[in-house]
């Protein structure tokens, strides 16, 4: 269905594109604000990679590998984000908001959701890339080198430094809660 | 289940929780309306600039030649070619010089592979496949002389592969030697620190290896070794 979706794309068929963006736009703006953190520039990055692979559709050459090349297009539409971001936050403070309400997960406490969140926010843009599209995506590896367009080894060493920072995030959490404990005892 | 699968999991359910249901409502509209404006481009200007990714197959990327290396290859191809036209009608045709030995040598000449490494063979209680648990994927440490050393990665020393819990084997190895005591990692293939030593101490108690990375190498972390919880654990090597 993809695969006759981004051959029709590929020779024109703007409608076929359109119906490609609909099936994919949920996946990568999931992507881009688990990424970003922030709402407004994921839907950002999100138009700003599929505005892209609308106007290089023609090159594809593997239509098994849409998938992949739309996560690369998103990635980098992240990056420039950031980027962008960077240049602005000198200037300007932004209040993050979220648009609707965390849904209650009974296997997180609020305290290791507050502690995750917060390891997860002291990140760097890479990190954050490669455990999102590993962990949260689900893909291999070797796929999520090959978009991210590094090594096989910086993306184990990324994914290795990523997962062993949000480990100590938790265990901090644990820590708190003895001393806590401590206090209260 | 260890603390790193715990922390993974419980980070993967955050995750999960976080991320939102849905596109904004408003959003494939504006995708809609800007791509209606805008014209692709060119197949031969998207292909050039267009951050295509390659098939991936079994874990191995198989290359598409991106047209600049493509046509940086023809522009060489063409100037040998030149050249060799140029030097060539130089020649006088009554001077036919005989082939020396070592041209005759030159023309059987095969390419030897990765350079040999310094340093003494592994020690063998290393040998085999590990779990590394750490990163979530098995590692190799496979004798000199073995088929896929010899055969894929062109070394006749100590080899060290990795596969993923999905069985695909990654795009890069280490030639493995002993240096001092000290386990050195030779990196080839698709690896950042390709052409750059890495020295590793290791500790084997019970079933486990601990590998620390020395001070100042271009490694930062390894992960642990755990023995295997049966011999067919780890995934097959593919037959090279």
């Amino acid at each position: 269905m993809q695969r006759d979706l981004a051959d029709r794309a590929r020779r024109g068929d703007h409608d076929a594109f359109d119906a490609l963006a609909a099936a994919s736009i949920g996946r990568l703006y999931s992507i881009a604000c688990l990424i970003l953190r922030d709402r407004d520039r994921a839907e950002d990055a999100t138009q700003d990679a599929l505005v892209q692979a609308w106007r290089d559709i023609r090159g594809v050459r593997n239509l098994d590998s849409v998938d992949a090349w739309l996560n690369r297009l998103l990635v980098r539409a992240c990056y420039h984000q950031a980027r962008r971001e960077r240049r602005r936050a000198l200037v300007e403070l932004r209040v993050v908001e979220r648009a609707e309400p965390v849904q209650a997960n009974h296997e997180l406490s609020v305290a290791q959701r507050d502690q995750l969140e917060r390891g997860f926010a002291r990140l760097d843009l890479d990190q954050r890339s490669i455990l999102v599209l590993h962990h949260y995506i689900g893909l291999p590896l070797t796929e999520v080198a090959t978009i991210l367009d590094i090594p096989i080894g910086t993306a184990k060493s990324r994914l290795h430094r990523g997962i062993a920072a949000m480990r100590s995030a938790l265990e901090a959490d644990d820590r708190d809660l003895l001393a806590r404990k401590g206090r209260t005892a | 289940m260890t603390d790193e699968q715990r922390a993974a999991r419980l980070f993967q359910t955050w995750l999960e929780s976080e991320a939102p249901e849905r596109a904004p409502a408003g959003l494939i509209d504006q995708i809609t309306t800007a791509t209606r404006s805008a014209r692709p481009r060119p197949t031969w200007i998207a292909r050039l600039e267009g951050h295509h990714v390659d098939v991936i197959q079994g874990g191995r990327r198989s290359s598409v030649p991106r047209l600049g290396l493509a046509l940086a290859i023809i522009g060489l191809i063409l100037a040998v070619a030149g050249a060799i036209a140029f030097v060539g009608s130089r020649q006088p045709d009554n001077v036919r010089p005989q082939a020396s030995a070592a041209a005759k040598a030159s023309a059987s000449f095969v390419w030897p592979g990765i350079a040999t490494q310094p340093g003494e063979r592994v020690p063998s209680e290393l040998i085999g496949a590990w779990d590394a648990y750490e990163f979530n994927e098995y590692t190799y440490f496979l004798p000199a002389g073995h088929r896929f050393c010899v055969d894929h990665w062109k070394t006749q020393q100590d080899c060290v592969i990795f596969a993923t819990r999905e069985g695909a084997f990654y795009r890069n190895a280490d030639v493995v030697t002993m240096v001092d005591g000290k386990l050195r990692f030779w990196p080839i293939g698709d690896d950042r620190c390709v052409g750059k030593a890495s020295l590793v101490t290791f500790q084997h108690t019970g079933d486990t290896v601990a590998l620390t990375v020395e001070p100042n190498q271009c490694f930062t972390d390894m992960s642990s070794l755990r023995a295997l919880s049966s011999p067919d654990a780890a995934p097959s090597i593919p037959p090279y």
